[in-house]
């Protein structure tokens, strides 16, 4: 029984290390292309966006599917219920309400990631992991953007709590937490949370919808791992500027070369289309977007990712990010093919076309593995560190 | 002073990350080496931020605990 006790700690008392988190979420990443397409938070999010404006009448949407059936959208709900599921079984489940300053910051924030995901055809997750990994050069052109918005978003964050500091004051409450002098119910409540999600998917099966229920799991595997590990892509591109600590951006380098092998592998060996992924961003719409994400990642505090699982969690602020995301990227969208830029964003290019598979290999392993380089000299030397 | 009279208590709940550890380095700036500032914060990231924050700044957490959902730290500011 010891031995069991042990486990039970290593997954649910304490966090799952960074850097196992991001083998896993590459795997799955994979795992999910070879089933059928890559990890991607926006998609889902521009379903839930086009139902809010079908909701209201502003568009007309014949062909849009529920958010039920589309991948996209199961993908984003498996990561909310496993972001709910991990946090309950680990007791760390509470609704923390958000003041007043930090709802309008995870708002904003939400919009920025709406639009920057449309810009760069993808947000984070899709636009630069999976695009990445997919050998598209748009990937590596919106990392450039996540950079240049993630230091400029902690810019902003440090002028505003030194110029206006009554935007970002806390006290607020928590409520349903963990009772500390008792047992608590909340791992009962997230076992049988992931139990009546595993029926879900199920009953998808048996009424002829198997993939439907099968996207749905992948999500609530992905929301697990991250709430477990707090793996995040926000502090992998912040936190070089902030307090200097390399250990996020060493992870999220290493989960994309491991993301990108397994790509490389599904495409050359033509069992997935070696266009697939390929977007036509690599140019203004990868750079821009990236840019207006990684702004918007740091004022929310959550990514495609982050964004969701934290809401899962019970982060109020991170529930005002969700539906402005959702809302945002629909506008966006509507905005873009309304103006003709979606035309525009840029060009489509498989860097293996352009520099062979092997040097399109070494390509992003060079730039993952200088990423993870300045990372490491700059935790020690903290010479961009500004905390 | 002792470890748990703190002086100056920042209420960060609500807040998340990176809120919660700018505010502290901020205050820390603001205070005389060696002297404790006292952090509550309700976002279940602050536990990793503010040791990822030690290991970089020096500071040093004293005490942590948590109660309630909220997460109480006590911080030293590097001498």
């Amino acid at each position: 029984m010891r031995a069991f006790a042990e486990q039970h700690a290593a997954l649910f008392r304490r966090p799952w290390p960074v850097l196992t988190a991001a083998l896993l979420v590459a795997t799955v990443n994979v795992f999910l292309f070879a089933f059928d397409r890559p990890w991607t938070a926006s998609a889902g999010m521009r379903n839930w966006g086009d139902w809010m404006l079908t909701g209201v009448g502003l568009v007309e949407r014949p062909d849009l599917l529920a958010p039920w059936l589309s991948s996209g959208s199961l993908l984003n709900l498996g990561v909310l219920a496993g972001g709910c599921a991990g946090a309950l079984l680990s007791a760390e489940f509470a609704v923390r309400v958000a003041p007043r300053g930090e709802l309008v910051k995870g708002a904003l924030g939400g919009l920025l990631l709406g639009g920057g995901a449309m810009l760069a055809l993808g947000c984070n997750i899709g636009g630069f992991l999976s695009a990445t990994s997919a050998l598209s050069l748009a990937g590596l052109g919106m990392m450039l953007g996540l950079v240049a918005g993630a230091f400029l978003g902690l810019r902003y964050l440090l002028w505003e709590l030194e110029h206006r500091p009554a935007w970002s004051r806390g006290s607020a409450r928590v409520l349903g937490a963990a009772a500390t002098d008792r047992p608590s119910r909340q791992p009962l409540a997230g076992a049988l949370l992931l139990l009546g999600l595993l029926l879900a998917a199920l009953a998808y099966g048996r009424r002829g919808y198997a993939p439907q229920g099968v996207f749905l799991l992948f999500g609530v595997a992905l929301g697990v791992i991250f709430q477990r590990s707090r793996f995040c892509l926000v502090r992998a591109f912040r936190e070089p500027f902030m307090t200097g600590d390399g250990e996020h951006t060493r992870a999220a380098a290493l989960a994309v070369v491991v993301s990108t092998l397994g790509f490389t592998i599904l495409k050359f060996a033509d069992l997935k289309d070696r266009g697939e992924w390929v977007f036509a961003s690599a140019g203004i719409g990868a750079l821009a977007g990236g840019l207006v994400f990684g702004v918007g990642m740091t004022l929310a505090g959550g990514c495609g990712a982050g964004a969701i699982w934290r809401a899962g969690e019970g982060q109020v602020k991170l529930w005002a990010t969700v539906a402005c995301f959702a809302l945002g990227a629909s506008l966006a969208r509507l905005v873009l093919v309304g103006t003709g830029f979606q035309q525009r964003l840029g060009v489509a290019v498989f860097l293996p076309a352009v520099v062979g598979w092997s040097g399109a290999l070494l390509l992003v392993v060079v730039v993952m593995a200088a990423w993870a380089a300045f990372a490491t000299w700059n935790e020690a030397s903290r010479r961009f560190s500004a905390l | 002073m002792t470890a748990t009279e703190a002086p100056l208590t920042l209420d960060c709940t609500g807040l998340v990350c990176p809120l919660p550890v700018i505010k502290l380095s901020k205050a820390l700036r603001r205070a005389t080496p060696g002297a404790v500032v006292e952090l509550l914060a309700s976002d279940p990231g602050t536990v990793a931020d503010l040791e990822a924050f030690e290991r970089q700044t020096g500071h040093r957490i004293l005490e942590r605990s948590a109660a309630h959902g909220v997460f109480r730290f006590l911080v030293r500011r590097a001498a």
